[in-house]
């Protein structure tokens, strides 16, 4: 007997596994270096927003010195400074690193058509929608946080995981 | 039906560009016979099987299947059958789900259709793989399978295109012997280059040969032209004693068979006494104290397809 | 063999097998989830920035009162759809009122941002349709596995029964698509009530449907002409963004600009917009258009399909 090949369908699930994987990592570098960064890059920010108000200041015939940074700019740096070290985003970043780790090792064992690729497969389905409440909660709604439409894009590959993974594909990952 | 002829071909041609495919072929197959389509590479087997099933179209020419016109083929659904060479199945679906599937498209209800499938595949020794997909089964039972799909419902004609190519020896003997247990039910036309297989299984024979029928008929008055004897010597023969063997009456020559140690001599259709000259060739091997291991006499399909087809064996 | 060998058990079966296999195969997996993942990002590029506007405003009762900043989110899309056409007839309503009425239309009786949702769905769904439906039947026809098929029913099932599976698959990817939005938006915006959503929703629901269908049928009659599954996507995606594209190129062209833009209507592409028309004459017109596409394609590819050698 032959070395079983897979159904194109997970092929394809595990593709799209590890672009997700690869999308996550970028999230991930962004979290961290909020997280390390947040302060340093709020003052930075801060600098550059304060200049910006002084020069819209002197074109208004104002005194520079009265200049303040706009509302919007001060709960940009608010969120900014709220990262570094907070415990909500720590929690954020851990949450997407399990679920990239999960992604990469569940694409492979969609690949050798394992049942623990199935198994880790649901588990990322469940982690990746908690991240998801968890990034609802973090975020300030302002900034994508809370109840958002793209929290609901969030769910979506997980739970067509889960419905594939339990469904159409459970007779294929049983090795 | 025609004549007592469960499948009728009068003049088919069939070409692709400038290949004569088919080119005027005409045969009766009769029913609940075994008939076997023998012919080099190219000779247009395929091709005839795809025309009679309607997959392609004839540029001339009529093929009737159990009286009806081919062209109307839905006439004919559920009588007719085919295991197309070169056909893939779905992969990665499990195979009792398109044997099903086949046979909903019959008429039958679901359960029932998933029951037929399961006895089928049972049938054909598939019945621990019911669940798998095709990925997971091996050449032979592929084949299997479709022959599986071949024989669901009891069709009343089936049409083989090279059931046995590629098995093993166990396999093959495994799928001749179902298609002999089919052959109470129905007609059955093989494909096949395994000349021995045909000359065994069949009981009529057509030779197809850049598109012509260039022998037909029963395999026994087919085959008569190919008389031969095969014998194994207790050891190789001297150039002496293959002259003097070679020259006996009756036989048109002398030759090392490929299949090693043993030798082969191709009777002479015109001599008129094939069974003297048969003695005559043993008593000469005793004379010579050459007690053969093997010595075997008998009508050769590959004679006959070798002279009609104009490829000659080594002399 | 006619169109009277079409047997609706068969055509069910058909298109359930068929569209069963697809998402096992790969091709109706990617084509699901290309649907929706592009469909509702398109969505969220303007749900987001109506979201801020509710986070602005401080609350639902206060947000209620900032309608006219959801037009202007919806506006430029809106009325780069629908407005300043030139190919297209000018209407007796747009005569009489000038070309405003559709946008407004579109943007003060409807739901704005649904309306401009729709318009983006409208606009993309042609390209992603042509990723789903290329491999009716060339993946099959090259393997020879619709052989077994062959024998056990007409080809007018096979190619009818694959193109309504195929319909009936778009259209629930489609679906779901819209419920989300629609979903979304009558839950957590507090701008449109549930009625208007949900009417708004079905006809575009309905839109995105008809619009399917000529698209899918086109796709088919490709995908029965080719027996590569690669040569018949390649085939696919050129010809359906490819003669848009080609139109709106020559559009450009100093003399011949008007007569290219009239390449738009070898596909639904020159009528599809009118779909969401605010006469319902214009709708019905542009309904029975694709329907037309729809019939003149399925009857080439049809045609080709029962006589070609299978």
């Amino acid at each position: 007997m032959h070395e079983g090949k897979r159904p194109g369908g997970l092929t394809a699930l595990a593709v799209f596994n590890f672009i997700g994987v690869g999308v996550d990592v970028l999230g991930i570098i962004t979290v961290l270096g909020m997280i390390v960064f947040g302060g340093k890059l709020a003052d930075i920010a801060e600098r550059g927003f304060r200049k910006q108000a002084e020069a819209r200041a002197r074109e208004e015939g104002r005194d520079p010195a009265t200049a303040d940074v706009e509302p919007d700019q001060q709960r940009a740096l608010a969120v900014m400074r709220n990262y570094e070290g907070g415990s909500g985003p720590i929690l954020q970043a851990v949450g997407l690193v399990a679920c990239t780790g999960l992604l990469l090792a569940a694409g492979i064992g969609y690949l050798r058509q394992r049942r623990w690729g199935r198994i880790l497969g649901n588990i990322y389905a469940i982690v990746a929608v908690a991240t998801v409440l968890q990034q609802m909660r973090v975020v300030p709604p302002e900034y994508g946080g809370g109840l958002r439409f793209a929290a609901l894009i969030g769910f979506l590959y997980p739970v067509v995981t889960l419905y594939l993974l339990n469904s159409t594909f459970r007779e294929d990952l049983r090795r | 039906m025609s004549d007592g002829a469960a499948v009728r071909i009068r003049d088919l041609a069939k070409s692709f560009g400038s290949v004569r495919a088919l080119d005027g072929v005409t045969l009766d197959v009769p029913e609940r016979s075994i008939y076997g389509l023998v012919g080099p590479n190219g000779a247009g087997k395929t091709t005839l099987f795809s025309v009679v099933a309607n997959f392609l179209k004839a540029d001339a020419g009529d093929v009737e299947v159990l009286g009806i016109d081919v062209r109307r083929i839905s006439q004919l659904r559920g009588r007719l059958a085919i295991l197309p060479q070169d056909a893939l199945f779905q992969r990665n679906v499990p195979i009792i789900e398109q044997l099903a599937f086949f046979r909903r498209l019959d008429g039958k209800p679901r359960a029932e259709a998933e029951d037929d499938a399961r006895r089928t595949l049972e049938r054909v020794g598939l019945g621990s793989y019911v669940a798998r997909g095709v990925h997971a089964l091996s050449h032979g039972m592929v084949k299997r399978l479709g022959l599986a799909q071949a024989f669901l419902g009891e069709p009343e004609v089936i049409l083989l295109d090279e059931p046995t190519s590629g098995l093993d020896p166990q396999n093959a003997r495994q799928i001749r012997d179902l298609i002999r247990e089919f052959q109470a039910r129905a007609t059955i036309m093989v494909s096949s280059h395994n000349l021995i297989e045909v000359q065994e299984l069949c009981d009529r024979v057509a030779i197809l040969d850049e598109g012509h029928v260039v022998a037909e008929g029963l395999v026994q008055d087919v085959t008569r032209e190919g008389r031969r004897v095969e014998f194994l010597p207790p050891r190789p023969l001297t150039s002496e004693e293959t002259e003097r063997l070679a020259a006996i009456p009756g036989f048109r020559g002398l030759a090392l068979s490929p299949t090693g140690g043993r030798y082969v001599a191709s009777l002479d259709p015109a001599f008129p006494d094939g069974d003297a000259a048969v003695a005559g060739l043993l008593r000469a091997l005793l004379d010579l104290g050459l007690c053969p291991r093997y010595f075997a006499d008998g009508n050769s399909l590959e004679e006959v397809f070798l002279k009609v087809t104009g490829r000659r064996g080594a002399k | 063999m006619s169109l009277r060998d079409v047997g609706r058990r068969h055509l069910a079966l058909i298109a359930f097998y068929s569209t069963r296999y697809a998402v096992r195969g790969g091709t109706g997996l990617v084509f699901l989830l290309l649907v929706l993942v592009l469909g509702l990002f398109a969505a969220n590029l303007l749900i987001s920035r109506v979201e801020q506007l509710k986070l602005s405003a401080g609350g639902d009762e206060a947000a209620k009162e900032r309608l006219d900043d959801v037009v202007r989110v919806a506006k430029p899309l809106v009325e780069w759809a629908v407005g300043g056409r030139e190919d297209l007839p000018v209407t007796a309503a747009q005569a009489r009122e000038g070309r405003d009425p559709w946008a407004t239309y579109l943007l003060q009786k409807r739901p704005a941002l649904l309306s401009a949702i729709l318009l983006g769905l409208l606009f993309g769904l042609p390209l992603v349709l042509a990723s789903g439906a290329f491999n009716q039947y060339s993946g099959d026809v090259s393997t020879r596995g619709i052989r077994f098929v062959l024998l056990r029913t007409e080809r007018a099932n096979i190619y009818f029964g694959r193109f309504l599976g195929m319909a009936v698959f778009a259209a629930l990817a489609v679906g779901l698509v819209l419920a989300i939005v629609v979903a979304y938006l009558g839950f957590a915006l507090p701008f449109y009530t549930w009625g208007e959503l949900l009417g708004w929703g079905a006809t575009g629901f309905a839109a995105l449907v008809l619009l399917s269908l000529p698209y899918i049928a086109l796709c088919g009659w490709i995908s029965a002409a080719i027996d590569s599954q690669f040569g018949s996507f390649a085939v696919c995606g050129l010809v359906v963004g490819g003669i848009p594209l080609f139109g709106a190129i020559g559009g450009l062209l100093p003399h011949y600009g008007k007569y290219a833009r009239y390449l738009h209507y070898l596909l639904p592409w020159g009528v599809q917009n009118r779909l969401l028309h605010f006469e319902a004459g214009q709708v019905a017109l542009a309904a029975l258009a694709c329907l037309g596409y729809t019939a003149v394609f399925l009857a080439l590819g049809y045609r080709h399909f029962s006589r070609r050698d299978l």
